[in-house]
């Protein structure tokens, strides 16, 4: 049994879910729940909503397909190389969303470092396309597949692998029938936190694939868009937003964040 | 360093202002030769529509320059402020990428060869103006791209991310990247005209009409004709 904190620190506690759950009871409090069913149908909406469920998905996938065997090879390292190489890697995460967009049309817009050589040899354009889109938020996405996988792989005890590979598992065995599904839980929460990142996107997004309807306008900046012309879209699409959020945190649970 | 020194308005000068504005308050906040406004005034720059969020949300401004009457009108359904003043028009204008410059392209080249185009929200003055624009000429807006304000759409073609852009024409006249303007193509019939409105608390009077008196005085109007806006 554990023992009972003192008031003051559960004041605290209290304070800080107050403090978070407020804003999120406020946008449930203003949302017209009678026009709900005709607010969502609208064409704006559901032309983001399926754009932001494709692009969400691809880039998850995406993240998966590069941040795991990037996971595999930084699970191996050690000594200043792997944090470097971490921090990189990582920097999305906290770095402002509209400096991530900024830096995309750095590289990859038509006049970038690496966006127009790619465009004058495959004529493949980024910028205000849907590939902008899921490349934005792939871009965001991918330290939560790396950092989760990370962490699992280097929670493994070494003598498995030891042992598979004096029964004589070659390296790829290994890797894909031992150790990956050792890893399996963090495989799907890193999925997923990186699929519900994808989907809350929005500064990247904007200012690398701009902001047009059907093409690159994904349900975060339908929301900014609907704020100040269609208020009444913009909370029936911002509760949709938190709703599946939420709806992934809880039914990751402790493959997110260590609960015993 | 004095903040509080006649009494009881000691809270900076709250101007919030449409982003098209940036230069022209710039301006005039630098040019407050006193520094006694423009040291205490905190300037809140934003798409008028964002503006306008703001203050119904419950954001407190002591001086609010608008563009477009719409969203003035929208601004004195809440009482708070006192009749608005009309001090400049500017007119909107089809700008073109650096390298898309000189190549006597008409709007409807721009439209028909697949170029990339931006224009502001439509809740923006900006926006509402093109999409009045786009309709009068039978013009799919559509794939274009809609920023939150006017200046990101200029900063879009000025770095050539996009192919064409609608701006107001002082917007235009302010970028020094080397973009072109489309000339003739009827866009400068659609003009947007910008209003400022002071709140009806008075607590700061004294110092808003200052800011006031330099926008509508004889430095402001000059000010205004350098940055290509007209007078009403």
């Amino acid at each position: 049994m554990t023992s009972r904190l003192p008031v003051s620190i559960r004041v605290l506690a209290v304070f800080a879910v107050s403090f978070v759950a407020l804003p999120l009871l406020s946008l449930l409090w203003r949302v017209p729940w009678a026009r709900l069913a005709t607010l969502l149908t609208r064409n704006a909406v559901m032309d983001a909503l399926l754009l932001s469920v494709t692009t969400s998905v691809v880039a998850a996938l995406i993240s998966l397909a590069l941040g795991v065997p990037l996971a595999l090879q930084l699970s191996r390292m050690t000594g200043l190389a792997v944090s470097a190489i971490r921090a990189v890697v990582v920097l999305p995460m906290i770095l402002p969303p509209v400096v991530g967009g900024a830096a995309l049309l750095f590289a990859f817009g038509r006049n970038g470092l690496v966006g127009s050589v790619l465009a004058d040899i495959t004529g493949l354009v980024f910028p205000y396309t849907i590939g902008g889109v899921v490349l934005a938020n792939t871009f965001v996405a991918l330290p939560f597949v790396v950092i989760t996988v990370e962490g699992a792989l280097r929670a493994i005890d070494p003598r498995y692998e030891l042992a598979a590979s004096t029964l004589g598992a070659n390296r790829s065995r290994l890797t894909f029938k031992i150790v990956l599904p050792m890893v399996r839980p963090a495989l799907i929460a890193g999925g997923f936190i990186a699929w519900a990142r994808a989907l809350g996107e929005f500064g990247a997004t904007i200012t690398f694939a701009g902001n047009i309807q059907g093409k690159t306008q994904t349900l975060p900046l339908a929301v900014f868009v609907a704020l100040e012309s269609d208020r009444e879209a913009a909370l029936v699409m911002s509760v949709l937003l938190v709703s599946v959020s939420l709806i992934v945190l809880v039914s990751l649970r402790d493959r997110w964040w260590p609960v015993r | 360093m004095v903040t509080a020194g006649c009494g009881g308005d000691d809270h900076a000068l709250r101007v919030f202002a449409a982003s098209s504005m940036t230069d022209f308050m710039g301006e005039i906040l630098a040019g407050d030769n006193e520094g006694s406004v423009a040291h205490s005034a905190e300037l809140n720059l934003a798409g008028s529509g964002t503006l306008l969020l703001q203050i119904d949300e419950g954001a407190r401004a002591d001086l609010v320059v608008l563009a477009g009457s719409d969203h003035m009108k929208h601004l004195m359904k809440s009482g708070d402020f006192l009749p608005p003043t009309e001090f400049a028009i500017t007119y909107l204008s089809v700008i073109v990428s650096p390298t898309l410059k000189g190549q006597r392209l008409s709007v409807h080249d721009l439209w028909s060869e697949g170029f990339q185009g931006a224009m502001c929200i439509v809740s923006a003055p900006c926006g509402e103006l093109a999409m009045k624009f786009g309709n009068s000429l039978s013009l799919d807006m559509k794939g274009l791209s809609r920023e939150p304000n006017v200046r990101a759409v200029l900063a879009k073609v000025e770095r050539g991310d996009v192919d064409f852009g609608l701006v107001y024409e002082t917007d235009f006249l302010a970028s020094r990247a080397g973009v072109g303007e489309i000339p003739g193509s009827e866009a400068s019939n659609f003009s947007t005209a910008y209003s400022f409105a002071i709140s009806k608390d008075a607590k700061a009077a004294a110092r808003v009409k200052t800011l006031v008196d330099s926008i509508t005085g004889e430095a402001g109007r000059r000010t205004l004709s350098e940055l290509g806006f007209k007078q009403p």
